[in-house]
């Protein structure tokens, strides 16, 4: 048969002080925690970027190796396309180059 | 200096690079250096790429390369803009119509093919933080680049090239989609608007000139086979996960980037009759071709000067 153990007065109330503590504690990771995990779910919204602001030029300014960062040609974001800034415009002349489907 | 160039093939196409008054080996090393990391990364017939082993081992997160964030925001975004018309989980459909190898032996296949129609899982089905550049895409989703993944190399190596070349201007040309970067040469960058980008630059037929931004242009005719009686191509409709039915054969557009110029008309075809309301309604300039050869020019796209 097991004997109850006895307390002084002074452990017990260092045993309740330390009790709350490590519920305060819990408290206060659960917060943090559930913060932590919303940031990650609005982050990985599907099908769409952390950044869905980010402009193709931003998005492809982050690059490995050794590419190189995007021009200043391209103002778009994700809201639409963007028009050339200058409108193309006809010739005559010989073409440099051709843009067809490949 | 004046204007140098320099031609070769990559990624299954020609690759066309043009400097005005700068230094050409550099800009040109630059843009096989870019072609070749996307290469490594973009490729869909490539089994070490790192797109193909995402696609092999989907349904789990993973973190990726850089390179293929800046891709895959690219594509999600156009996705999103197009309202899923432009989507890159048309993989599964592009290997069920055939297309499922390099394109030239694709081309020599002429049986019958068995299509089993699959719906289309959606860009939704790509999860992406591109903070942390972790994705996500559902098992069996198979994520294909196709021809964004082309326009944003273009974007890329303008760029790159530039840099390389200090200064002056750049064009780069990959398979018909166009980026130009920096100063436009006196009388600009000067560009045959054709069906095929193989059509020789001195042919017969409308010239646009670009000072700025880039164009592409997306079509049904050429990168096309025929299996049995049917005839297909590469631009999947994610409505019905075959290869588009449009009344468009031709789609050519400028824009601020070689990726909006070539978003815009792939989804030109996929809109079909609607895609002049909608290329008007972005402010876009335009050129559709429709299957019978007429040709519709929206917004500034300039009247033709010379027609064959």
């Amino acid at each position: 048969m097991k004997s109850a153990i006895r307390l002084t007065a002074a452990e017990r109330d260092r045993a309740m002080r330390r009790l709350r503590d490590l519920t305060v504690g819990t408290a206060v990771a659960s917060i943090v925690a559930m913060a932590g995990l919303g940031t990650v779910a609005a982050a990985s919204n599907s099908g769409s970027t952390a950044d869905s602001g980010t402009t193709t030029a931003a998005a492809a300014g982050s690059t490995s190796g050794s590419t190189a960062t995007l021009g200043s040609t391209s103002t778009s974001s994700s809201s639409g396309l963007a028009a050339a800034t200058t409108a193309p415009t006809t010739t005559s002349g010989n073409a440099h180059v051709s843009s067809g489907s490949s | 200096m004046g204007m140098q160039r320099e031609s070769w093939r990559a990624l299954g196409t020609g690759v066309h690079v043009l400097v005005s008054d700068g230094d050409m080996t550099a800009a040109s090393a630059a843009v096989r250096n870019v072609l070749a990391d996307v290469d490594r990364t973009h490729s869909r017939f490539r089994p070490d790429s790192e797109l193909s082993r995402i696609n092999a081992d989907s349904g789990r997160w993973r973190t990726i390369s850089p390179l293929l964030a800046d891709a895959i925001a690219a594509a999600l975004r156009a996705a999103e803009i197009t309202d899923g018309r432009v989507d890159p989980t048309v993989g599964r459909a592009m290997r069920a119509v055939g297309y499922d190898a390099d394109f030239e032996q694709v081309r020599t296949r002429t049986d019958p093919i068995s299509i089993q129609l699959e719906p289309i899982p959606g860009w939704q089905a790509i999860r992406f933080d591109r903070r942390s550049r972790t994705l996500g895409v559902a098992r069996g989703v198979e994520i294909d680049l196709g021809s964004i993944g082309k326009a944003f190399a273009s974007d890329m190596a303008a760029s790159a090239a530039l840099s390389a070349s200090g200064r002056g201007g750049v064009l780069v040309s990959l398979g018909g989609d166009i980026a130009t970067a920096g100063d436009a040469p006196a009388g600009g960058w000067r560009v045959l608007v054709s069906e095929d980008s193989e059509t020789p630059p001195d042919a017969d037929g409308e010239v646009v000139v670009l000072r700025d931004g880039g164009i592409a242009t997306s079509g049904t005719t050429v990168r096309a086979w025929k299996r049995g009686e049917v005839t297909l191509h590469h631009l999947i409709d994610p409505q019905t996960g075959v290869s588009a039915y449009s009344p468009w054969r031709t789609a050519s557009v400028v824009a601020a980037s070689c990726v909006d110029a070539n978003t815009a008309a792939t989804a030109a075809i996929i809109f079909g009759a609607s895609a002049p309301e909608w290329l008007e309604g972005l402010g876009l300039a335009a050129r559709l071709v429709a299957t019978d050869g007429s040709v519709l020019r929206i917004g500034s796209w300039p009247r033709a000067a010379r027609v064959a």
